[in-house]
C-alpha cells in the first residue's frame, strides 16, 4: 500500500524542535491538531518547501522532495488569510499557478473558470480579492491550490479566519471538496471541531512532536494529555487500575470504571456526568468526592461548575440545578460521576 | 472634522504654508503679462521645455531600471555592509549638485575612471550630450526612488511571495507579477518624486553637462542663465516650468502618493 | 575642484561679506569688490598692495562672469566697486554706478590641451565638427568677444556647451573635456602647464576693455571712488602688466 507522503520532518530553531513523523494515503485528510506554537505551521511550511529541513525527509509518492525548492514541488496550499494576489481577480489568482507551470494564457483561463465553477464561484471571477467575502476568499484560494493539480494538498487554519456564523456552511462545502480530492491533505487547525468534522486521522503536536495519534473518534473519546482532554471535553487522570477500580494519584478519590484493567491507566468523564450534592448522597460510596467549587461559568445552555482539591475537574449542571444548590466559589459540595460514564484505558 | 485644530500646531502650519507660497507669489506678481504670450512662443523657451520633459522622463526611467533592483536588495538581501550601503545611496540627497557634476565629470568625463574608456573603446563621450544630462539628473534623483521603493519592498507581505512559490512561480515569476504590483504604489510615489527632482536639477547638470541650447540647456540652466540677461524670460521660464510640474504633480500624486 | 558655476559659493560669500560690510563704526572699512573672473589673480595681488598702501581699508573680492557680477550689483547685494570685463555689461548698470574708468586691456587666445595634440594651427581649425570646441555663452562678455572674433576670421563653430565664464571655458580644456576654447590671453597665465594656448593673430583679434566703477549704493562711497582712481596708479599698472593686462 502507497502512501502518497511519507515524511519525517525535523526543523530545529533556536531551541525549538519540531520532530516529527508523517504518512498520508491517497484520498486521506490528516489534521495536525495542537496549541499555539506546537509546530503545526512549521510542519506545514517545511512539507510546502518554505521552511528547509534541519534532517529528515519527505518523500511524495516515493520521489524525495526534501531537496527541491518549494516552485517545483507539486504541492497546493490555502494559506492562514488566503493570501490571494490583492491585484489580480478571482480568475486570475486561479489561472496563476498553471501559468507558472507553462500553461498558455487562454486555456490557464479555462481552467481557472473550470475551478472557480467546481467551487460554486463561477459569477465572481472578476471581483479583485478584497470585495470577496471569507468565505468566497477560501474557495478561491482552494481552486487557487487545486489549480495546480497537486499530489499533496495543505490547508493551514483554513476556518480560522471566518467568523462563527459562516464557519459551519464552509466546513460543510470544504469537507465536500476534500472528499473528491484524490491526493493526500494535511490540515493545520487548533479548533478541535474543524479537525473533527474534516480529518480522518487526527495528529495531536504539543512542543513540536506528536503526543497522540488516531481517528477522530478513537483521540475524542481517549485523550492522553490535558490539552486533548480540553479540546475533546472531558475530565482527565491518570491512576492506577486494579480491575474496574482507579485509584488517581496520590490517593485522593477512588472510582469504579466501565472497563476492567490492571495498572496504569487514564481515567476520564464527561462533565455533564457529574452531578453535584449539598449534602451527601446516599448510596454508593463509589466515585463521590467532596469538592471545592473555585469558578462558575456559562456554557453553552448550561453551568459549568469547575472544581477543585482534592482534583480539578469539571462539572455541567443546568441553571435550575445551579439555583436549587445556591452554589457560590469557595463551598464545599459533594461531586459524584455514574460508573458507566467513566472510562479506562491503559496509559 | 469637529474638534479644533490646537493654535501650536495651527500657526506654524499657516507659517510654512506661507514660506512655501510667497516666492510663488512673488514669482506671478512679478510675471510680464502682458508680452506672456509672445514670449512663450520664442523656440528656445520650447527647446528647454521639450529638453527637460524628455531627460527628466529618461532619467526617472533610468531611475527605476536600476533603483527598483537596487530598493529590493537593499531591503530583502541580508549581506555585509549593508548599513554601509544604503548611507552611499543617500549620499547624493546631502551633496551639493554642483559636487555630484564634479564627480560624475572624475567617473565618467573624457579623462574620467569610467568615461575614458568608454571614448577609448566605444568613442562615447558623456559631457556636452544630452545623455550626460540625463545621467547628471539621474544621479541626482535616484536615491528619491531608492528610499521610497525600499519602503514598499520592506513594507510588503513576505507571504504572498511564499504563496506564489507554492504556485510554481521561479523567483523572477514572483517578483515580476506578484512582489512588483505589491510595490508598485512604493514605485510609483518614488518615480514621482524622482521625475519632479529631476526636472528641477540645476548644479549637476551645469558642471557634468555644460550649457547648449536644444542640447543639454534645460529649463533650470535657461532660467539661471536668463537671470543674468533678461530677469523677466526668467520668470516667465520659471512660470512654466512652475505650471508644467503642478499639472504634472498633481495629476499623479493623487494616483501613486498617499 | 574646477571653479564651475559659483551660485553655491557666491551665497556664503555674500552672506559673510554682509556682516562685515556693517561693521563700519570703527575707521576700518571693508571694500567689496565684484571682478570679472579673468581678473582674478591679478586682483588678488592688488588688494594686497592697496591693504598695503592704506592701512585703514580692506579689500574682498568677489569673482564671477561679469554679467553675474551686474546682476549682483541690480538685484542681490550692495556692493561698492565693480569690475567688468567690456563695455556693455557696464552699460547695463550705468545708472547704479559712477566714474567708471578704463583700466586694462586683454586680448583673446584659445586654449588647448597641454602640448596641442589635435595641432590646432588657429581660428579655423575650429570649424572642424571633430574638435571639441567650448565657448563663452552669448552674453558673457568672454562669449561676445569670441563671437566676433570668429565672425572677423568667417569661422563657423558649433560649440558643445556655452559656458557662463571665461574661467569654466578653460576650466572645460584643462579637465580635457574640451579639446579646445576661446578664452583671454591672461586666463592661460592661471593655467600653467595644464593647458597650451595658440595664438589668434592681430588682425582677427579685438580688445577687450576692462571697466571698473563705483557703485552709487554702496556704503563707502569715498573709498569706492579712491579705489577705482587708484586702478590708474603706477603701482597698480604694474600689477596689472604683471599679470598680462595691457594698461592704458
Amino acid at each position: 500500500m502507497g502512501f502518497v507522503i511519507d515524511a519525517r520532518l525535523v526543523v530545529r530553531r533556536g531551541d525549538f524542535t519540531l520532530d516529527l513523523a508523517l504518512t498520508a494515503a491517497p484520498g486521506e485528510v490528516v489534521a495536525l491538531l495542537g496549541p499555539n506554537g506546537a509546530g503545526k505551521t512549521t510542519a506545514l511550511r517545511a512539507l510546502a518547501g518554505l521552511t528547509p529541513l534541519s534532517e529528515g525527509h519527505i518523500r511524495v509518492d516515493g520521489e524525495p522532495w526534501h531537496d527541491r525548492p518549494a516552485e517545483r514541488r507539486p504541492v497546493g496550499v490555502v494559506f492562514q488569510d488566503y493570501l490571494l494576489f490583492p491585484h489580480l481577480s478571482a480568475l486570475e489568482n486561479v489561472a496563476f499557478g498553471p501559468r507558472c507551470h507553462g500553461v498558455r494564457r487562454r486555456e490557464a483561463r479555462r481552467l481557472a473558470a473550470e475551478w472557480l465553477d467546481r467551487v460554486g464561484l463561477a459569477d465572481q471571477a472578476a471581483r479583485k480579492p478584497r470585495t470577496l467575502s471569507g468565505g468566497q476568499a477560501q474557495r478561491v484560494a482552494l481552486a487557487r491550490a487545486l489549480a495546480v493539480g497537486p499530489r499533496l494538498l495543505l490547508l493551514d487554519e483554513p476556518l480560522s479566519a471566518l467568523d462563527a456564523h459562516t464557519r459551519p456552511a464552509v466546513r460543510a462545502r470544504l469537507r465536500r471538496h476534500l472528499a473528491d480530492f484524490d491526493g493526500a491533505a494535511v490540515l493545520v487547525t487548533h479548533d478541535p471541531l474543524d479537525a473533527m468534522a474534516l480529518a480522518d486521522r487526527l495528529v495531536v503536536i504539543e512542543n513540536g512532536g506528536v503526543v497522540q495519534e488516531g481517528t477522530p473518534a478513537h483521540v475524542a473519546r481517549h485523550p492522553r494529555t490535558d490539552y486533548v482532554a480540553r479540546l475533546v471535553g472531558l475530565n482527565l487522570y491518570r491512576g492506577t487500575a486494579h480491575g474496574h477500580s482507579v485509584t488517581l494519584a496520590g490517593d485522593a478519590v477512588t472510582f469504579n470504571a466501565a472497563e476492567s484493567l490492571d495498572g496504569e491507566v487514564f481515567l476520564a468523564f464527561p462533565p455533564s456526568a457529574v452531578a453535584l450534592f449539598r449534602t451527601r448522597p446516599d448510596g454508593s460510596p463509589r466515585n463521590l468526592w467532596h469538592a471545592t467549587v473555585a469558578g462558575l461559568e456559562p456554557h453553552a445552555d448550561q453551568i459549568r461548575v469547575h472544581l477543585e482539591d482534592p482534583v480539578h475537574a469539571a462539572a455541567d449542571v443546568t441553571p435550575a440545578a445551579l439555583a436549587e444548590l445556591r452554589l457560590a466559589e469557595g463551598d464545599r459540595v459533594w461531586a459524584a460521576v455514574k460508573a458507566a460514564e467513566t472510562h479506562a484505558y491503559p496509559a | 472634522m469637529n474638534r479644533r485644530a490646537p493654535w501650536v500646531l495651527v500657526l506654524p502650519a499657516l507659517l510654512g504654508l506661507a514660506f512655501l507660497v510667497l516666492p510663488l507669489a512673488g514669482l506671478l506678481l512679478r510675471a510680464p503679462w502682458s508680452t506672456l504670450g509672445t514670449r512663450l512662443a520664442r523656440p528656445e523657451i520650447l527647446d528647454a521645455l521639450r529638453l527637460s520633459l524628455i531627460s527628466a522622463t529618461l532619467a526617472t526611467l533610468l531611475c527605476l531600471l536600476m533603483g527598483v533592483p537596487l530598493a529590493w536588495v537593499l531591503g530583502r538581501v541580508d549581506f555585509p555592509g549593508r548599513r554601509l550601503v544604503r548611507a552611499l545611496v543617500t549620499v547624493p540627497l546631502v551633496l551639493p549638485p554642483v559636487v555630484g557634476g564634479v564627480a560624475l565629470l572624475l567617473a565618467l568625463g573624457r579623462n574620467g575612471l569610467a568615461g575614458r574608456w568608454l571614448d577609448r573603446w566605444f568613442g562615447v563621450t558623456l559631457p556636452f550630450t544630452t545623455a550626460g544630462v540625463v545621467l547628471a539628473e539621474a544621479f541626482v534623483a535616484l536615491p528619491f526612488l531608492v528610499i521610497s521603493v525600499e519602503g514598499a519592498v520592506r513594507a510588503a507581505d513576505l507571504r504572498y511571495e511564499d504563496a506564489a512559490a507554492t504556485l510554481g512561480a521561479s523567483r523572477w515569476t514572483t517578483f515580476r507579477r506578484v512582489t512588483l504590483p505589491l510595490i508598485a504604489p512604493g514605485v510609483g510615489a518614488g518615480a514621482v518624486l524622482c521625475w519632479a527632482r529631476a526636472l528641477g536639477e540645476f548644479g549637476a547638470t551645469i558642471t557634468f553637462a555644460g550649457n547648449f541650447p536644444g542640447r543639454t540647456q534645460t529649463m533650470p540652466l535657461a532660467v539661471y542663465l536668463a537671470l543674468e540677461n533678461d530677469p523677466q524670460a526668467a520668470i516667465v521660464l520659471s512660470l512654466v516650468l512652475l505650471a508644467v510640474s503642478v499639472v504634472v504633480l498633481a495629476g499623479l500624486r493623487g494616483r501613486w502618493v498617499s | 575642484m574646477p571653479p564651475m558655476p559659483r551660485v553655491v559659493v557666491l551665497a556664503a560669500v555674500a552672506l559673510a561679506l554682509a556682516g562685515c560690510g556693517i561693521a563700519s563704526g570703527d575707521e576700518r572699512i571693508t571694500l567689496k569688490v565684484l571682478a570679472a573672473s579673468s581678473l582674478t589673480e591679478a586682483f588678488e595681488e592688488l588688494g594686497t598692495a592697496y591693504g598695503a598702501a592704506e592701512k585703514n581699508t580692506t579689500v574682498r573680492f568677489e569673482f564671477a562672469g561679469s554679467q553675474e557680477l551686474a546682476m549682483d550689483v541690480d538685484e542681490r547685494e550692495p556692493a561698492d566697486v565693480l569690475a567688468t570685463a567690456d563695455r556693455a555689461t557696464m552699460d547695463t548698470v550705468a545708472g547704479k554706478v559712477t566714474g567708471r574708468r578704463a583700466f586694462a586691456y586683454n586680448t583673446l587666445t584659445i586654449a588647448v590641451a597641454p602640448g596641442n595634440p589635435k595641432h590646432v594651427q588657429g581660428l579655423a581649425s575650429l570649424a572642424d565638427r571633430r574638435l571639441r570646441v567650448v565657448l563663452g555663452g552669448p552674453i558673457v562678455p568672454v562669449g561676445r568677444y569670441a563671437a566676433q572674433v570668429l565672425a572677423r576670421a568667417a569661422v563657423t563653430v558649433r560649440p558643445r556647451s556655452e559656458e557662463s565664464d571665461a574661467r569654466t571655458v578653460l576650466t572645460r580644456v584643462r579637465t580635457g573635456e574640451a579639446d579646445a576654447g576661446i578664452v583671454y590671453v591672461t586666463d592661460m597665465r592661471s593655467a600653467g602647464i595644464s593647458a597650451s594656448s595658440v595664438p589668434i593673430p592681430a588682425q582677427q583679434n579685438v580688445t577687450a576693455t576692462y571697466f571698473a566703477a563705483a557703485v552709487r549704493s554702496g556704503a563707502h562711497d569715498p573709498a569706492a571712488k579712491a579705489f577705482v582712481a587708484w586702478l590708474g596708479s603706477p603701482t597698480a599698472k604694474a600689477i596689472l602688466r604683471k599679470y598680462g593686462f595691457p594698461t592704458p
